[in-house]
Order: C-alpha cells, then sequence, then structure tokens
C-alpha cells in the first residue's frame, strides 16, 4: 500500500433529509481499496451498506446530502460535477444489483443491454456492439451466449440474468466493480457458481472489488478483506478471514452467530434482540451498545473506541473487550 | 407480446368497429381525388344550386352548385390530417415534457408542472380561440394551436408514470452504465410508456379533429378554396331548414370519426395493458 490507492474514503457521510431531523445512513466511514484490490462490505439490512455503495457511484436521490472524500486515485468524486460523473460511472465503475430480473429492462434485448455502455461510451454501431455483447456474454459463459443475446430477458432464468448483468457492468472494462448483493436472490449452488465466476473475472481482468453482502459466509470467496458495517458506521476491518475467524467486535461475532449453517438442525437461530439505534438521533460512541453483551459506560466515549489488532486489523470497540474476543476470550 | 396485444385488440369488437370506421376515412381521404364524383370548388350552373340528394348528386349541392359529396370526400384530407398531426404533435410534445419533469431536477420538475397546470387552467377552447386569433387564419396555425393547447393533460400522465418507473432498478442499472440523462429517457424509460402514448393518440385525434372543425366553423380554420368538415357545417347555416344535407353529411362525417377513435382509444387501451385486464385509461 505504499502507492496511492484506486479509491480512497476519506470520512464519508451520508445524510437524507425529510420530515424532522436528517436521517444519518452512513456516517464518518474510511477506507482504502488499492489497484485490484477486493473488499467486502457485511452488515445487517439498513446498516448502511447500498447508501454507501450508491454514495461510490454518486446515484443517491436528491434528497441525500454526502459529505467527505471519495478520493479515486487523488480526484474527489464528491466534488466533481455530475457530466464528469456520470461519464466515471460508466468508464471506471461497474455496478451490479441484488435482483437481476428487476435490474434488466423488460423491454431491451439481453444483448442490446449489455451492448449499451460500449456504444454510449465506445460510439459502437450497432453491428460491432452485438458481437462485443455477444463474446462479453460468453466470458460471463451464459450458454449459447449468440441466442441469448437476441432474447428478452424475462426468457433468461435467476443465474442466466445475473451472468447478463455482470457483462453489462463488464462492458467498458471498469477498474472497480461494485456488486451489491449480487447473489442474494438466487438459489445457494448458483449463487456459489456465480460468486466464483464473478472472483475469477475480477482476478483475470485485475479489477478492484467492493462486494456487499448481509452473507458473511460468503466474503472469503470473493474478498480478501472485510469491512463490517452497523449504524452506518464500520466497526471491524481487516483481512477477511481474519475477520470471521476471530472476530473481534461484538457485533461481528453476533453476525457470524446469526449464519444458519453455524447452528444444528432444529436449533433457535439467535435474533436481534433490540431495534438500532435511532439513525436521526445515534448515541455518541459506539452505535451497538443497544445490543451489545459486553456494552459499559466508556462506550459512549468516542475518543477510547479503536484497536489496532495488526497492521491492517482495526476494531471500532474497547479494547478491554475487543482484545479479549479476538483471542477467543470472554471480556472480564 | 405485441402480437398477443394485436390479437387482443382485434377480438375487441368496439376496436374493430373503429379500425374500420377509420381506415374507411383514411381511405375516402386518400384518394379523395380518384374517387370524387367532381372538382370540390367547381360551381355549378345556376339550375344546380341547392338541390338535394338525387341521381348523379348522391348528397346534393351546395348554394353554390358545387356537389357536397366532392367536398365532402376532400374535406376529409384537411379535418384528418389536421387532427391527426395535431394531436401527434400535444402528445409528442407532452411525453417529453412529461418525461424531463419526472426524471429532471425538482425545480425543473415544478416549473414544467407548473405551466401545465396554467395552461390546464384555461379552458381549452377559450386558449385556442386567443391563439388563433393571434395571425391569420390557416390550418397550419390550428394545427400549432392544437399542440400547443393540448400537452398538458399527457406531460402530467407521462410524468406520473415517469416518476414510477424512476424507482425501478434498471432505471438505476442503465444510470450505474453512466448513460446520459436524455439517452436514458429516451431508451430505457420512453418504451415503457408506449402503451400510454397510444392511448392517449388514440383518445385526442377525436377531440383534435372536432376543435379543428369547431375553428373551421368560427372561419377560423380552413379558409376557402380549402374544405374541411367545419367549414361546410358553417356554409350550411344559413340553410339548415332548406338544405339539410348541407350540414348533416359533415356532421355525421364528424361523429363518425369521432366514435372511430374513441372506439379504437378504448380497444387499445384493453389491449396495450400489461396486466391483460382493465384499462390503461380510466
Amino acid at each position: 500500500m505504499s502507492a496511492a490507492p484506486l479509491l480512497a474514503v476519506e470520512d464519508l457521510a451520508v445524510a437524507f433529509k425529510g420530515d424532522g431531523a436528517p436521517v444519518q445512513a452512513v456516517r464518518g466511514v474510511s477506507f482504502a481499496l488499492p489497484r485490484a484490490g477486493t473488499l467486502a462490505l457485511v452488515g445487517e439490512s439498513g446498516g448502511g451498506k447500498s447508501v454507501l455503495a450508491l454514495a461510490l457511484l454518486g446515484l443517491l436521490p436528491a434528497t441525500a446530502t454526502v459529505s467527505g472524500r471519495v478520493l479515486w486515485e487523488g480526484t474527489d468524486l464528491v466534488a466533481l460535477p455530475e457530466r464528469d460523473r456520470q461519464r466515471w460511472r460508466g468508464c471506471k465503475l461497474g455496478l451490479v444489483l441484488q435482483d437481476p430480473l428487476a435490474a434488466l429492462n423488460p423491454v431491451l434485448t439481453v444483448g442490446d443491454q449489455v451492448a449499451e455502455g460500449l456504444r454510449y461510451h465506445r460510439g459502437l454501431g450497432r453491428r460491432a456492439a452485438r458481437e462485443a455483447a455477444v463474446s462479453l456474454l460468453a466470458e460471463v459463459r451464459l450458454p449459447d451466449a449468440a441466442a441469448r443475446a437476441r432474447d428478452y430477458p424475462h426468457r433468461l432464468s435467476g443465474g442466466m440474468r445475473q451472468r447478463a448483468l455482470l457483462a453489462a457492468a463488464l462492458a467498458c472494462g471498469p477498474e472497480l466493480l461494485i456488486a451489491d448483493e449480487p447473489t442474494a436472490s438466487l438459489d445457494v449452488t448458483v449463487q456459489a457458481e456465480v460468486l466464483d465466476l464473478m472472483a475469477e473475472l475480477v482476478r483475470a481482468r485485475g479489477m478492484a472489488l467492493l462486494f456487499v453482502t448481509h452473507n458473511l459466509a460468503l466474503v472469503p470467496r470473493v474478498a480478501e478483506r472485510a469491512a463490517v458495517m452497523f449504524a452506518g458506521r464500520l466497526v471491524e476491518m481487516g483481512p477477511a478471514r481474519a475477520v470471521i475467524e476471530a472476530p473481534a467486535h461484538p457485533f461481528t461475532r453476533a453476525l457470524l452467530a446469526a449464519l444458519p449453517e453455524r447452528w444444528p438442525l432444529h436449533g433457535r437461530l439467535p435474533a436481534a434482540d433490540a431495534p438500532g439505534p435511532d439513525p436521526r438521533r445515534p448515541p455518541p460512541g459506539c452505535p451497538y451498545v443497544c445490543r451489545c453483551p459486553h456494552a459499559r459506560p466508556a462506550c459512549a466515549d468516542e475518543s477510547a473506541l479503536g484497536l489496532a489488532l495488526a497492521d491492517d486489523r482495526r476494531v471500532a470497540c474497547l479494547p478491554e473487550v475487543a482484545g479479549p474476543l479476538a483471542r477467543g476470550e470472554v471480556p472480564a | 407480446m405485441r402480437r398477443r396485444s394485436a390479437r387482443t385488440l382485434l377480438a375487441d369488437p368496439g376496436a374493430r368497429a373503429g379500425l374500420l370506421i377509420l381506415a374507411l376515412l383514411a381511405g375516402a381521404a386518400l384518394l379523395a381525388p380518384l374517387v370524387a364524383p367532381g372538382d370540390p370548388a367547381a360551381l355549378g350552373p345556376s339550375a344546380a344550386r341547392l338541390l338535394p340528394p338525387g341521381p348523379g348528386r348522391p348528397l346534393g349541392t351546395d348554394p353554390l352548385g358545387r356537389d357536397v359529396l366532392s367536398r365532402l370526400l376532400h374535406g376529409a384530407r384537411a379535418s384528418l390530417l389536421v387532427g391527426v398531426v395535431g394531436a401527434a404533435i400535444a402528445v409528442g410534445l407532452g411525453t417529453l415534457v412529461g418525461l424531463a419533469a419526472g426524471l429532471g431536477r425538482t425545480a425543473a420538475d415544478r416549473l414544467l408542472m407548473g405551466l401545465a397546470d396554467v395552461g390546464l387552467a384555461f379552458p381549452r377552447l377559450i386558449l385556442a380561440l386567443f391563439l388563433v386569433s393571434l395571425a391569420a387564419p390557416s390550418l397550419g396555425l390550428v394545427i400549432a394551436v392544437l399542440a400547443l393547447t393540448g400537452w398538458m393533460g399527457v406531460a402530467r400522465l407521462v410524468r406520473a408514470e415517469t416518476l414510477s418507473l424512476r424507482e425501478r432498478d434498471f432505471v438505476l442499472a442503465a444510470r450505474g452504465l453512466g448513460l446520459a440523462p436524455a439517452r436514458l429517457a429516451l431508451r430505457h424509460v420512453l418504451p415503457h410508456l408506449l402503451p400510454t402514448v397510444a392511448v392517449a393518440v388514440a383518445l385526442r385525434v377525436g377531440n383534435a379533429i372536432l376543435l379543428e372543425s369547431f375553428l373551421s366553423y368560427l372561419g377560423l380554420g380552413a379558409q376557402e378554396p380549402t374544405v374541411s368538415w367545419g367549414a361546410m357545417i358553417e356554409q350550411g347555416r344559413a340553410h339548415l331548414l332548406d338544405g339539410w344535407w348541407l350540414t348533416a353529411f359533415p356532421g355525421l362525417a364528424l361523429t363518425l370519426a369521432v366514435v372511430g377513435c374513441n372506439l379504437l382509444g378504448d380497444g387499445l387501451s384493453e389491449a396495450l395493458d400489461p396486466r391483460g385486464e382493465g384499462r390503461v385509461l380510466p
């Protein structure tokens, strides 16, 4: 990490205007992503993961206020005028959304949609774009790509649609792929297939990847590093394996404990027993105190939070809690 | 899906009747110079003035001895052309405004919808009368007036649908591809609006034909020697009692055209409804 990273997010915050106080969906998030680096953003629903992803792309609605900086090799995207951001989105950033049927336009053929970016950004003609689309579809291993390119999305299966969506996002050769829960709507076997394909393409093309998911178990499959988000803040970040094998933040532990595959058949899954903090009036210090079994008065003190377990591993928690947790011990 | 819509449309007796009526009228307008028995502007000898329908003059003659059937067929050209073009421009304009308002910034939305509301606040006839009085009457002016007074309702309809379309994931995905707003609007949103727009055109053509005949009736539309149905009714007004055929036939033609448009519009709204039941428009 000696060279400037591809993407450096600095103190990013997103608030939505509405009735009463603004909803603070993302608060003070900072992280960096090197060229060809892969990062998974993990958290529960409503934790601000998707809002963060859309903020990077500049696709939030007009009611959102974004502050902080998103530096792309030194260029601050947040300050960029919309015209430039629009170009940035298509050429340097690729987006894959969660529900592939909803994300494909039902009135355009699959091939037209895959070719759309090429035609607009590269000015390719109809024929050339069509050929490029077919080879992209073949690259995502859509069987019989030439015929599928002429089909409308409703004729494809869920996994095929997700591949087509991936092909559309890859068309202009983005340097960063942002995948927002790309497999949440697929069944487990197809999910694994699509994830492996995505990881392989990311490696082969030397792209960076930001993978948004609620499922910690998927993380090591596609990403080297993991960042855990709760109530709009990053609570833990580090190498994906280390975070999963030795979670140091109580929320990461709870998220791991909620994975069904870790529980015996017919056992009861642990469920969140309290709602998250009010996003209009977030508490001072750690947002997780409302559910944390190890909560103590010092948690409200922002400056007391934070522990570096290793060079590339940080936890936003009291050292006397996170330290023992990371070693697998119960804090006093 | 398109084939299914066409079949649904043809299965509906109302829509079939509407299509038939409009096809006949359009055929008459297109072929008028060939099928009309005479020149619509040729004055007849004094003995041929104001004759009731009879042999050689199926719909009678007017006070100047001109053949009413010939005038009716030629009048179809002006009436239908002005109605169709005027309504098409109005709907096209309304669609663009609605798209811009629905996809654009809040300020643009407020401005455009404010304009539409101001336009809708005036009765259409009053607005049309005011506008045609600004220049010398001609069919071109009538078309412009139809367009300028007819876009507001469509704009509101299209904006409402655009607002719900813009929340759909495929629009977000298309924005994620970094497309310019115009390409996004025309290629990714507009195709979803076509059923609404098609129905709006069909229903509004009838309305536009009526408005054109109204303006021509007041002498503010078609000018001699151009014939239109409205102008024919105006010319026959003085002979309501001794020359009923002067007003009855153009009136009947107008009624048929409007009924045909409405039947087709109704049928279209049913056939193009993506849910396959009910209607696009109430």
